[in-house]
């Protein structure tokens, strides 16, 4: 339920949950401290009932003999050196000084049975019945004037001290906070890594110096790691060994297909033709699926290196030129030179698997364009045909291996294989990325983003 | 005059299969079925071509082919994982003359092995050439057509005999542009392919063991779209 509460953005990271919860339970600690300790200084000052008892007395005795003026002077002096604060009544409950008198001390001059303050006003008024030495009665009302909602001691609050303890408790609190979130926020780090293909993602730093749950996260993570990548590798090398191993007997096979046709007359020919075909085409699929796992793998050391893209992606287009016998299908749009650092390979096998899809759902009187754009860092290869495109909802599924779009739509075609899936793999290596698109007038949309310089 | 031929391949199947088509087409085949075999019967046979696969068990076909090739001149085919561009890199800086991924067509390899033994004689010819194109000098080149020996500044370079025949085109026509067509014709002594990359990667280790000129200019220009051309240094 508590996810239906609209907290403002900063109250929504956890950083920011513990900090305020920690450095206000503080600050309520400190404060509660203090009132208790007042409440504690209250009792005591009630001890001192006959210090108070003897102020009064004096009072009287200067009222008697130097008047009001007098008094008053008296009664703001021990208001101020013996925290004493009150005012005078007579006999008959008239204020004999102006000094100290409360908003309510009307009040007081009435009997006790017609007061019409509740007790709750006049908490904190101490009235003392006071006989001076000539024996009059008196009634020295004394009083806190911490009617207000803050305590009393709010008023002699050392801003300095209070400033100073907030920016210690928030220090410490931004510490304490940070060794709980920041954990967190390396874990977080650790699963995207992870999520984006990084296998070898570990939290080392984390584990090794906590032994707390936090540390027993980060373990459990290091262990799920293991454990995944270990399925993943064991299941990549499966496919690799299998792979490998339905090449051999294709090649004996495809061997023994040309010495059938030596032995048989021409007219079988065609039938072995297809036979041929068939393996032919086998071999370029095992071909593709091993390029994948490679790519996947990643095992090879990069060997980075600066490359045309311009002349090479001319040369990509000559060829599927060439490859799709229309000679002017493909538009190429670059400028005349473009100096890149990275893996030349990995790009032209990229393109080159987005340029044949391209060609092969274009109409044969369609065209294909090749784009290049500069960009500060970057440089975007677009990729666009003037096929039927792709629904919507199959855009981002178009990069996965043997991904197909509605059956139906492409019998023929026979899917896309894993040549986009290459495509994508071949780019994200290099620290690239790759996005499929419609386009508003119809056909598919690649947009190829590369890093200038990549790693 | 029969060709013989050493076929390298540790597939017994295959290696049987695959000299029954050789024999068929003329060829006179013998088998060896791992590296150190392999190495054996090249150094001690008389042969005119070796057909090696690369991932062998004892001698793997790279180490075999650097052995070799410290003695010997034998025209080298050797079959690649199809997909496996280093290979195929490291393979030409051995020494291979061509290559092919496998698994292939038969016929394919029977056409590369032709090739190959087309351009040995075509050098063979050329040897015997007048005199007047022996030796080429351009600069601080000079290529020997006798020797077969090319050497920058009065050292030899250490070049494969592809990479002779690359230079030895793009000196005899300096200054102009040759294509990958006719690069790949006089050199490889076949047709161009498509997706055929081999002159590009000949070309490639040609211009790392050929180094610049002296000015940081490189020697072998290439032409988008067109081909290569030596430069004239001026």
């Amino acid at each position: 339920m508590s996810s239906m509460i609209k907290w403002p953005l900063i109250f929504r990271s956890l950083y920011w949950k513990i900090f305020f919860f920690f450095w206000l339970t503080l600050i309520a600690a400190i404060f509660s401290v203090a009132t208790l300790s007042e409440i504690i200084v209250q009792e005591r000052d009630q001890d001192q009932y006959q210090r108070v008892v003897k102020l009064g007395i004096k009072a009287a005795d200067i009222f008697e003999t130097k008047g009001s003026a007098e008094l008053t002077v008296w009664l703001r002096y021990i208001d101020q050196e013996f925290d004493v604060k009150g005012f005078m009544l007579d006999s008959q409950r008239r204020p004999i000084s102006l000094a100290n008198l409360p908003k309510n001390w009307l009040e007081f001059t009435l009997p006790l049975t017609q007061r019409r303050l509740s007790e709750r006003h006049l908490r904190g008024f101490q009235p003392y019945r006071i006989s001076s030495s000539s024996n009059r009665i008196y009634t020295f009302v004394a009083y806190r004037d911490n009617r207000g909602p803050y305590p009393a001691w709010l008023k002699h609050l050392p801003i300095l001290q209070v400033i100073t303890a907030l920016i210690i408790v928030a220090l410490l609190t931004a510490f304490g906070t940070w060794r709980i979130t920041n954990p967190l926020r390396k874990l977080k780090q650790a699963t995207d890594s992870f999520a984006r293909g990084n296998l070898d993602t570990r939290l080392t730093k984390l584990v090794g110096c906590r032994k707390d749950e936090i540390g027993e996260v980060g373990l459990a993570f290091n262990h799920m790691a293991e454990r995944i990548s270990l399925l993943v590798s064991n299941q990549q090398r499966l496919f690799r060994d299998i792979s490998h191993e339905l090449r051999t007997p294709l090649a004996r096979q495809q061997i023994a297909l040309e010495l059938l046709a030596r032995k048989l007359p021409d007219t079988e020919h065609q039938s072995l033709h297809r036979i041929e075909r068939e393996i032919e085409r086998m071999n370029a699929l095992i071909d593709q699926v091993l390029t994948l796992l490679r790519l996947e793998q990643n095992d090879q050391s990069p060997s980075i290196e600066t490359y045309d893209l311009s002349d090479l992606l001319y040369k990509l287009t000559q060829d599927a030129q060439f490859e799709a016998q229309s000679k002017d299908q493909v538009h190429l749009q670059q400028p005349d030179k473009n100096p890149l650092t990275g893996q030349p390979e990995l790009v032209s096998r990229a393109v080159e698997n987005i340029l044949r899809n391209a060609i092969r759902y274009t109409p044969d009187d369609g065209r294909v364009f090749l784009q290049v754009d500069m960009h500060k860092d970057t440089v975007v290869i677009r990729i666009e045909d003037e096929g039927e495109g792709v629904p919507e909802d199959s855009l981002k599924h178009l990069f996965e291996p043997f991904y197909r779009v509605e059956a139906s739509r492409n019998q023929q075609s026979g899917g896309y294989g894993v040549g986009m899936a290459i495509a994508e793999q071949a780019i994200r290596t290099q620290g690239g990325t790759i996005e499929a698109s419609n386009r508003s007038s119809g056909g598919l949309r690649v947009d190829i983003t590369l890093p200038k310089t990549s790693k | 005059m029969t060709t013989r031929i050493l076929l390298i391949e540790d597939d017994q199947e295959l290696n049987e299969l695959l000299s029954e088509f050789l024999s068929l087409e003329n060829f006179e085949v013998d088998q060896a079925f791992d590296g150190e075999q392999g190495l054996n019967m090249a150094l001690n046979g008389q042969y005119d071509a070796l057909v090696l696969d690369i991932m062998m068990p004892k001698m793997n076909g790279l180490d075999l082919l650097k052995k070799f090739r410290a003695t010997n001149k034998t025209p080298v085919l050797m079959l690649t994982a199809r997909s496996d561009e280093v290979d195929r890199i490291v393979g030409f800086e051995m020494g291979a003359d061509d290559y092919l991924p496998k698994p292939c067509n038969p016929r394919e390899i029977v056409a590369r092995i032709r090739a190959i033994l087309r351009r040995v004689e075509m050098d063979k010819a050329g040897r015997q050439a007048s005199g007047s194109r022996q030796v080429i000098v351009r600069e601080d080149v000079e290529l020997n057509h006798n020797t077969r020996i090319v050497s920058k500044q009065g050292e030899p370079l250490d070049l494969t005999s592809t990479e002779f025949n690359l230079l030895a085109s793009l000196l005899e026509k300096a200054g102009q542009v040759l294509s990958k067509e006719v690069l790949t014709e006089t050199a490889l002594g076949r047709k161009l392919t498509l997706y055929d990359r081999s002159v590009d990667m000949h070309m490639s280790n040609l211009r790392r063991k050929l180094g610049p000129f002296s000015s940081d200019e490189p020697r072998i220009k290439t032409v988008r779209g067109v081909g290569y051309q030596y430069v004239i240094n001026d």
